[in-house]
């Protein structure tokens, strides 16, 4: 797969990662000479728990998962039923029902462990609160190493709404006990290629 | 009123203050919970800071951005209603609560909503925004957990980021079986909090799909793009922007910073002081509608920017207040906010920062004898404010405000002077605290403190205001729009 580089030996990518985790979220590396498929597998399966499913997943990806090997890389996850995002109003619905939403994402923080997501038509916020879990796709060159940095992409380029993620959804509102998965997910993967 | 100098309206627990002291002093589980809860935030924010220079300079950054925004509130706010023109949403101005009520519900007539779902919002809490549209038939639902909570059982938020903190599971626990039976679905099987949670999800999830409108506040406006930012850590701010198609953000004019730039300096202050956190779980920026047919986001978004008091504090010794961003660490750090919680002080502005802005916001006609209650002079409330607001400062100002305008006695008078004076000398200082450390004592002695002497009420009525920028925003709003009219179309 010549668009997998190696991800990992690179000091914004380990920061990430170590951020990542210690928000409460998965990690998994699609290095390069590895399948990328593989990786996504694991992240599916273990988001979806139960020997990977049976559950439904919608998703979409960006440029970088062109479609092809992602029918490849899906296929044998036989039992998850993949709906893509096409923007349409019933999405709502999809969304609503999904088990896992699978999205990719502007650029992601190291400092902060934090992935930036814009609303697009085709790339849309919904598979990324609605579903119980989610999976990001991170380009590693999109890893920068602050919030500022970040932010400093969006100029001239500002989407009418946009999100950066930074852990799974939580509350301390009830005496205090910190619980996950309130309105938005409780389980976050970021599969990093 | 030029200038947009007119007294806000807030509303007001008009029990005098042993009453309300005392029953909060009583209720052992909202104590026990506000210890727990602001003791971890300011451990939090203490530890965050610890490993993160970036955070500090950050901060300093803000604070100049911030000071010079509220300077220059009437130019920013222009540029920030036609960033919003410009992208397709609509701008309104407020100039009291009762105006920003008129205007929400004139805007959920217009679109012929029924069910409006709302995110945490101390501002809507300040103008009782849901009072108003229940009256109209409409359906407001809380969606922050613990805002979720409070609203069933009818009452108030205790605690800015905990606003349920004097709620116990049983006590969730009931609400919610009589919630489930109402609305006729399963209730949750037991009091875990998880169990309690997970209840919440799914009993909100369908009033998500469902409802017509969205309201949110907003942590900060940026001018530059026409934003409204909002940061949560429940994810219910991105369903409330992104459900509904109508979407109303309600924000006070304060929060108005000048640029990217700027956004960039502030945005991880909330989470860094507010909960010890580098960046809360969602930060949400909402800059326009998303039109018609999408299959998310509102097709209208309506800003409604509030004064209510606020542009009367420019140009006071009191200005600094307008940078507050809310995040609660003044409430965190404080002796007597640890005892009592939020509900005591009777206002929706509790703490160090509520007994300052509550009395400023309404010119002193509610609440102006908090300054002397609710303060032990400790001076904890400063060093934890990240926006470096001199909280000290300004209740003892008050204090003596109140003391000029109406106790007259000058034996009084004296004392207070020489307290300030007192208080501004290091040893002075020094032996406030210990003396702090006794007022703290009498509080945990379940309401034995005496009032202070009655010098409260309606103190500032004349207080004289220095003169503002040239052409205030108010001004620039009434010459650009329509007469009379508050709606930007
Ligand atoms: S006054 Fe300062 S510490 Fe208190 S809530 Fe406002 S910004 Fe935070």
């Amino acid at each position: 797969m010549k668009r997998v580089v190696i991800a990992m030996n690179n000091p914004l990518v380990e920061e990430f990662a170590q951020r990542w985790a210690t928000l409460g979220g998965l990690c998994y590396f699609a290095e390069a000479g590895t399948d990328p498929g593989a990786a996504f597998r694991q992240a599916v399966g273990d988001l979806l728990g139960e020997a990977n499913g049976p559950g439904s997943a919608l998703y979409w990806s960006g440029p970088d998962w062109d479609g092809k090997a992602w029918a490849e890389w899906t296929r044998p996850l036989d039992s998850v039923q993949f709906v893509a995002w096409d923007g349409t109003p019933v999405m709502r619905e999809v969304a609503a029902g999904a088990d896992l939403g699978i999205t990719g994402c502007s650029w992601a923080v190291a400092a902060t462990g934090s992935v930036a997501l814009y609303h697009t038509p085709l790339t849309g916020l919904l598979p990324s609160v609605l579903p119980p879990a989610h999976l990001v796709l991170v380009n590693h060159k999109d890893i920068v190493a602050t919030v500022a940095d970040g932010l400093g992409r969006v100029r001239g380029n500002l989407p009418p709404l946009m999100k950066i993620i930074t852990g799974p959804s939580m509350t301390a509102d009830i005496e205090g006990t910190l619980v996950v998965g309130v309105h938005g997910p409780g389980r976050v993967a970021a599969l990093i290629y | 009123m030029g200038g947009g100098k007119m007294a806000g309206i807030l509303p007001v627990d008009t029990r005098p203050w042993p009453e309300r002291r005392d029953e909060a002093l009583a209720n052992q589980t909202m104590r026990t919970t506000i210890s727990l809860t602001t003791r971890r935030l300011q451990a939090g924010q203490l530890k965050v800071f610890s490993d993160y220079p970036e955070a500090e300079e950050a901060r300093q950054r803000a604070i100049l951005d911030k000071r010079a925004a509220i300077k220059d509130m009437d130019h920013l706010l222009e540029q920030f209603s036609q960033a919003v023109h410009e992208h397709g949403g609509h701008v309104h101005l407020a100039r009291t609560a009762p105006d920003a009520v008129k205007l929400v519900r004139a805007i959920a007539e217009d679109s012929k909503v029924r069910r409006v779902v709302k995110t945490k919002s101390m501002v809507t809490e300040e103008i009782e925004l849901n009072r108003g549209l229940i009256e109209d038939g409409i359906e407001v639902l809380e969606t922050d957990l613990g805002e979720y909570i409070i609203q069933r059982a009818g009452e108030k938020p205790s605690h800015i980021l905990a606003p349920a903190a004097h709620k116990n599971r049983e006590e969730v626990l009931r609400l919610f079986e009589r919630d489930a039976s109402q609305s006729g679905i399963e209730p949750p099987p037991d009091d875990d909090a998880k169990t309690l949670t997970q209840y919440a999800r799914r009993r909100l999830r369908q009033e998500f799909l469902r409802a017509d409108m969205g309201i949110t506040g907003g942590n900060f406006l940026v001018a530059e793009t026409g934003s409204v930012v909002l940061i949560t850590n429940e994810g219910n701010a991105d369903l409330v922007t992104t459900l509904p198609r109508v979407l109303v953000s309600v924000v006070g004019v304060e929060k108005i910073i000048a640029d990217w730039q700027a956004l960039q300096n502030i945005i991880q202050q909330p989470a860094l002081n507010g909960v010890g956190q580098r960046l809360s779980s969602y930060t949400t920026i909402v800059s326009g509608p998303t039109g018609g047919d999408a299959a998310e986001g509102p097709q209208k978004w309506h800003v409604v920017l509030l004064d209510n008091g606020r542009t009367g504090l420019r140009g006071t010794e009191y200005e600094d207040v307008l940078s507050c961003i809310r995040c609660g660490a003044c409430l965190n750090v404080c002796p007597v906010f640890r005892q009592v919680g939020g509900n005591a002080y009777g206002s929706v502005y509790s703490g160090p920062i509520g007994v300052v802005e509550t009395p400023l916001l309404t010119e002193g006609t509610i609440l102006a004898e908090m300054p002397m209650m609710a303060c032990t002079m400790c001076h904890a409330c400063v060093d934890a404010c990240p926006m470096d607001i001199d909280l000290p400062a300004h209740i003892l100002s008050l204090r003596e405000e109140n003391v000029e305008k109406h106790a007259g006695s000058f034996s009084t008078r004296q004392t207070y002077r020489w307290w300030a004076r007192w208080w501004a000398t290091p040893t002075g200082y020094q032996r406030s605290l210990r003396m702090a450390r006794a007022g703290q004592r009498f509080y945990m002695r379940d309401g034995m403190l005496r009032t202070a002497p009655g010098l409260a009420k309606g103190w500032f009525q004349s207080r004289n205001m220095p003169p503002v920028a040239k052409e205030t925003f108010h001004e620039w709003w009434k010459r650009t729009h329509e007469e009379g009219g508050d709606r930007h179309e």
